[in-house]
């Protein structure tokens, strides 16, 4: 099942919230209880070993037999056939839930220690030597397909080309949390067919033998764009308001949203790399908001933001920055900060030559590439190996500038065929393992085609082969091949690089002083970056970001550049821990952060200027520090209008702390929420938690919400909720009404389950921090699951145990948990 | 491009200007191989539409039950085809009562309990359908998707796999209906003959390793393989079909709707192609699936779909929530129309085309699976009525809704009296 699914749908509802009473082995109801004799005939099950047997007659029948099933917990109809996955996910979680003390409930006469320990050394017996076994004959991780991701990475490693591929593909299927992992990696017909399309699109791309494009240089003046001189002749009225003005140096926009006015540069020619200098000023900018220029790539359909630069007010600024374009693209110049004017007035009212507020002064840009480092590209020689090609004697042809010699031997041309198998397939290579592709382009040149088009026939296949498709590890410990894929693909999400294939064919990468100089290398490479955004970005559910929209008129101040930044604090963030070592503590509470300065403002934070971020240490009354209070989390778990304590919750209980909360059994029954604000949500969730039924599970998730009550849908700070009726708020800059007032105050106070309580989240986060071992068993667990492409089993929990004692000492070392895992036998192992 | 579209006859006017146009009795040459104006019955066909945010409830459902309901508000917009409709109240899938979202996945093949670990789905019922009768039509089925964020069908194939959806008109309609010069299919040709002799090297290919794996890693071969051999026999179809020359239609290539929010605008679009493709005997099973959208361009509507589903009963989210349901009825009740207004051996296309229209929540507000709201037009059925399919009318209680797949399966020709959960068949229509 998609687990990116899955999260985006709890997260986004909020509605769960008040709903979801979720009961699993509850307590509290006299259940019938029969006579011993006639309880012990109702545990069907023989298989199961007898301690275990014993306890559940004894200790659990009552309430979780056929007639009560407390929970969705039936043990007369529970069978004890491991094979059956979810059969096996409720043995283990009921291993869990005895081995935490929680069943059977306090308020039941409790085991004696020894009948507790014998049930848990029975059943965990039973359920590990189930898993290892199966985990000896075929390994933790099944053949993993690459994912989407991997595949066009892996593509564009193999190549040397940069096409996007990944969109041709469908999407992926995740497990576990993530879609790596080799469970949610399922194929059908029509991704087979998507890989033969995706495949000849790479390779139109790689076998690019057209002259080489010209050097395109444009500079331009904003101010004689036709399109603004156009919008400058027109006279400003009600109906076309002139939203310009002419300055002897700039053209002044005063609108942020410019897109079809200010394209500037011919559409790219040629795919590539294209440097752009930009030259704008912020002006008439009274202690309004700061005025960015946004720069957009589009192809007139679709809009791409590539970069945002705060400008300074009245001072030019010259941005540069390296933009992909792909063919017949332009770039547009488009603001935020714009508009706002001290004495309210509005400058589709006024006209540009008399409004008094902020604008975007543009002057000019220069656009120059593509940037070529040779010519025929790189992917020329990687699809022709050694094959000579050539310049073509005379130059008439447009689309054609080379070509490969026609009088190769077949010699050669089967050597070009392993060569890139070899590379496609991320091993060494046997002949008998090429025959069949070369055979299809030794058929191609039997049927009279040319050479290249033998050679794509051959490498379409190798493109499409299950020795390239897929991940193959053999039982056992990992070879050293094998062991330079899962480190390529666990921190780069590509094929191994030279060095790793390198070190694989001496026979060093497994020992461990270079297995942990090369995690190293590969974790120090700014490649590393796709690591956190893949692994931050399904543990975190970040890339949920864009899932639900704030509500315009309840958080006016939200926009996509906000966004942005707080999925790159979240990023970055992890990647300061990473970098400097620090121990799990820090993702529960830091006293820095990743800002920039529309984040740092959003954060009430001031001194932060420009849009790039840096390294800020939090002021004592921050209210931040830590993943939790991280803007992007608190988005993830609102929807667009409101914040639900139960979502947040749940994230909590199951992204930080591991544990997953149970779906509610059909009777749980449902009540609709009440969101038209007379009450806050959390005055209507406690009538829920008066019952002591929904209490059971509430009190373990709920507290979280509370706390974090404080945060909003955006995650900004507040004290009493935004809602739509009432006094309205004045906007401080233009003095204009906004469209929402303030509400009732929030309540942010709580207690944990075990009794303590807390005021607000920075207290709460102070109790959280005796929960590292929580939190470190946690992240290592995901890390597992991405890592390795397969989550963690009951078997496994062993070694996970023996990584987190290595660590504990030390408060949890971020780097050293990673080096730890990959040194592990988990790591190590098919 | 386009060569023969260009050589488009005059209905190319009508078809543009709509529904009522399309009356228009079919021209021989449009006429798909197998079945002229003179052979015997047309074929049945069956649409299958999910939108994933329920109907809201009140706005959905009509009063009354049997001929004489008065129209909800939503249904007031098909008014005009009552009689080529059914309501009905009390259909649910058993075992998805928490399933929330994730019944988006189980509305096709009733699989239960989507939300447990370690679920797998199964087929869903239309993929049964075009299994058994699809190799009669150059395509077997058509998988299509309305929605920005995730390009997935409703289809779910026999390993438990969901199938890719197209959300491109313009994608659709190439596949459909292009055919381009005697040289691209020439090349589309030998592109074709190239894909099976490269599936043909790596399914060999997968053989070979799969003799030394052990059980997992096999499973997984097992399945590469199995959707290499797939592809190979529809590339095979394809190549068989290559040589039949694609139905002209007489209207241009559409154009894809740019806004990745304008859910409506997707639907209308891949709407339009329906009745061609099923008219020309294309395919005979579609599915489409309307996903979230964000904030649709709607005159009135400032928040996202998925928001407003949310609407906690605050009267102004319920009032945007309805200009995008009334958006998406009024899209439902014109491709009704279409298809009604569509002839074909003196009969309109929509008394061969069973159309079920749904949505695998009854209330998204707060997730409920039960109640689903689920219209069933055309097809040939007894319409014109409301039907409360619950136990002893009592919507607290419901009625598989596999009961109507099977009626749907049965009249598509499939021999069968079981699907997915269900209890029978529904009698009734």
């Amino acid at each position: 099942m998609d687990q990116a699914a899955k999260d985006r749908f709890s997260l986004g509802a909020a509605v769960i919230a008040v709903v979801g009473l979720w009961l699993w082995l509850l307590t509290g109801l006299p259940g019938f209880r029969g006579s011993p004799a006639a309880r012990a005939a109702r545990v069907p099950s023989h298989e199961l070993p007898g301690p275990v047997r014993a306890f559940i007659e004894s200790r659990c029948i009552d309430c979780h037999d056929a007639g009560t099933h407390k929970g969705g917990l039936d043990f007369e109809n529970l069978p004890a056939q491991l094979d059956d996955a979810p059969v096996e996910a409720k043995w283990t979680l009921v291993f869990d839930r005895v081995q935490r003390g929680e069943m059977p409930p306090r308020q039941k006469p409790q085991p004696p220690e020894d009948e507790r320990t014998a049930l848990l050394e029975s059943l965990g017996g039973f359920l590990s030597q189930h898993d290892a076994a199966r985990h000896a004959q075929t390994g933790r991780v099944a053949w993993r397909r690459l994912n989407r991701a991997e595949y066009e990475n892996t593509v564009h490693d193999l190549l040397a080309i940069d096409t996007p591929l990944a969109d041709l593909l469908p999407e992926d299927g995740s497990a576990h949390g993530f879609d790596n992992v080799s469970e949610g990696l399922r194929l059908t017909a029509p991704q087979i067919e998507a890989y033969l399309l995706a495949a000849d699109t790479a390779l139109d791309a790689a076998i690019n033998l057209k002259p080489r494009p010209p050097l395109k240089k444009e500079r331009f003046a904003f101010l004689d764009l036709p399109a603004i001189q156009e919008r400058l002749a027109a006279p400003h009225s009600a109906k076309n308001p002139r939203l310009f003005r002419a300055l002897p140096d700039a053209v002044v926009m005063f609108v942020n949203q410019a897109n079809k006015a200010t394209p500037f540069g011919t559409p790219t020619r040629d795919a590539g790399l294209y440097r752009v200098r930009l030259s704008a000023y912020g002006y008439q900018n009274n202690g309004g908001p700061t005025v960015v220029a946004r720069l957009l790539a589009t192809d007139r359909v679709n809009y791409r933001l590539v970069g945002a630069f705060d400008l300074p007010t009245d001072t030019p600024r010259v941005v540069e920055i390296t933009v992909p374009l792909q063919e017949n693209e332009v770039l547009v110049l488009a603001a935020a900060g714009c508009g706002v004017a001290a004495d309210g007035t509005d400058v589709r009212k006024v006209g540009g030559e008399d409004f008094t507020g902020s604008g975007l002064a543009a002057q000019w840009a220069e656009i120059e590439g593509p940037i070529l480092d040779a010519w025929p590209p790189p992917s020329v020689p990687l699809v022709f190996g050694g094959l000579p090609v050539k310049p073509l004697a005379d130059d008439h042809r447009p689309d054609r500038g080379y070509e490969v010699a026609a009088d190769v031997s077949m010699g050669d041309l089967d050597k070009t065929i392993a060569t890139f198998a070899q590379r496609a397939f991320r091993r060494p290579v046997q002949n008998e393992d090429v025959a069949p592709y070369a055979q299809l382009a030794h058929e191609a040149l039997s049927e009279g085609a040319g050479l290249e088009n033998a050679l794509r026939r051959s490498f379409k296949a190798i493109l499409t082969s299950p020795e390239f498709l897929f991940l193959r590890e053999a039982p056992g410990r990992l070879d050293d091949y094998a062991l330079a894929s899962r480190l390529s693909y666990f921190f780069w999400s590509t094929m191994p690089d030279e060095e790793l294939l390198r070190l694989a064919a001496q026979g060093k990468l497994r020992e461990p002083a270079t297995l942990y100089a090369q995690t190293e290398r590969l974790l120090t490479s700014p490649r590393a970056h796709v690591f956190t955004q893949n692994f931050c970005g399904q543990w975190l559910t970040l890339r949920a970001i864009a899932a639900t929209t704030p509500d315009k008129r309840l958080y006016p101040e939200f926009d996509d550049l906000l966004q942005a930044a707080m999925v790159t604090e979240t990023e970055l963030f992890f990647e300061e821990v990473l970098r400097g070592n620090l121990g799990v503590a820090t993702l529960i509470d830091a006293n820095f952060s990743m800002l920039n300065r529309r984040l740092a403002e959003h954060y009430g934070i001031a001194g932060v200027r420009g849009e790039e971020f840096r390294k800020v240490s939090l002021p004592a009354a921050s209210h931040r520090g830590g993943l939790l209070t991280q803007a992007s989390v608190l988005k993830v778990t609102a929807n667009g209008t409101l914040t639900s304590p139960v979502v947040r919750g749940v994230w909590v209980m199951k992204r930080f702390l591991g544990r997953d909360t149970q779906p509610p059994p059909a009777d749980a029954g449902s009540i609709e929420p009440d969101t038209r604000g007379s009450t806050t949500i959390r005055e209507q969730l406690a009538k829920h938690r008066r019952s002591e039924r929904c209490a059971a599970c509430h009190k373990f998730m709920d507290p979280y919400g509370f706390a974090l009550e404080n945060y909003d849908v955006i995650g900004g700070w507040r004290e009493s909720y935004r809602k739509l009726k009432g006094e309205p708020v004045t906007d401080p800059v233009t003095h204009k009404k906004l469209d929402y007032s303030l509400g009732l105050p929030v309540d942010p106070s709580g207690e944990l389950p075990d009794g303590r309580a807390f005021a607000d989240m920075d207290e709460l986060k102070k109790l959280l921090l005796d929960q590292k071992d929580v939190v470190a068993r946690n992240f290592v667990n995901n890390l597992v699951a991405y890592g390795t492409g397969a989550g963690v089993t009951f078997s496994d929990r062993a070694q996970v145990e023996k990584i987190l004692g290595q660590a504990r000492a030390d408060a949890y070392p971020v780097r050293s948990l990673i080096h730890d895992i990959v040194q592990s036998p988990l790591f190590q192992t098919k | 491009m386009n060569t023969r579209t260009s050589h488009a006859l005059s209905r190319r006017a009508f078809l543009r200007a709509g529904a009522v146009s399309l009356a228009l009795p079919f021209l021989d040459a449009m006429l798909p191989r197998g079945w002229g104006a003179a052979a015997a019955a047309p074929p049945k066909r069956m649409v299958c539409i999910c939108t994933a945010l329920g109907m809201h409830a009140p706005d959905f459902f009509p009063a009354g039950v049997g001929r004489d309901y008065q129209d909800s508000r939503y249904l007031g917009f098909l008014k005009d085809l009552r009689d080529d409709f059914t309501v009905f109240s009390g259909f649910a899938h058993p075992g998805n009562e928490a399933a929330n979202h994730l019944s988006e996945y189980t509305f096709l093949t009733a699989a239960t309990h989507p939300e447990l670990p370690g679920f797998g789905n199964s087929i869903s019922f239309d993929q049964v359908i075009a299994r058994s009768i699809g190799t009669a039509t150059r395509f077997p089925s058509l998988e299509l998707a309305s929605s920005p964020s995730h390009v997935r069908s409703l289809a779910v194939n026999s390993g438990g796999v969901n199938l890719p959806g197209e959300d491109k008109p313009s994608r659709v309609f190439a596949r459909l209906f292009l055919e381009g010069s005697d040289a691209e299919v020439k090349q589309e040709e030998a592109r074709l003959a190239e894909g099976r002799s490269v599936l043909d090297a790596v399914g060999a290919q997968a053989r070979r390793l799969g003799t030394q794996l052990g059980a997992a890693d096999r499973d997984k071969l097992d399945e590469y393989f199995s959707s290499v051999r797939e592809m190979e026999r529809r590339l095979q179809a394809m190549q068989a079909w290559s040589h039949t020359p694609k139905p002209k239609v007489a209207i241009p290539p559409p154009q894809d709707v740019r806004d990745s929010a304008d859910m409506i605008g997707k639907m209308d679009a891949l709407f339009n192609l329906l009745p061609l493709a099923l008219a020309t005997d294309s395919t005979r099973v579609i599915t489409l699936f309307v996903g979230m959208s964000g904030v649709p361009p709607i005159p009135g509507v400032t928040m996202g779909d998925h928001e407003l589903s949310h609407h906690g009963q605050e009267p102004e989210k319920i009032e945007q929530l309805r200009l995008i349901e009334e958006a998406k009825s009024k899209s439902i009740a014109a491709l009704l129309q279409k298809l009604k207004a569509t002839e074909e051996g003196g009969q309109s296309l929509l008394r061969n085309t069973a159309v079920l229209f749904g949505s695998n929540l009854g209330n998204a507000s707060n997730h409920s699976t039960s109640n689903l709201p689920i219209l069933l037009a055309g097809g040939g059925y007894q319409h014109g009525r409301h039907l409360v399919v619950a136990p002893q009318g009592n919507l607290k209680q419901s009625t598989p809704l596999s009961n109507l797949f099977v009626s749907l399966m049965q009249r598509m020709g499939i021999e069968t009296d079981k699907f997915g959960t269900s209890t029978g068949v529904v009698t009734e229509i």
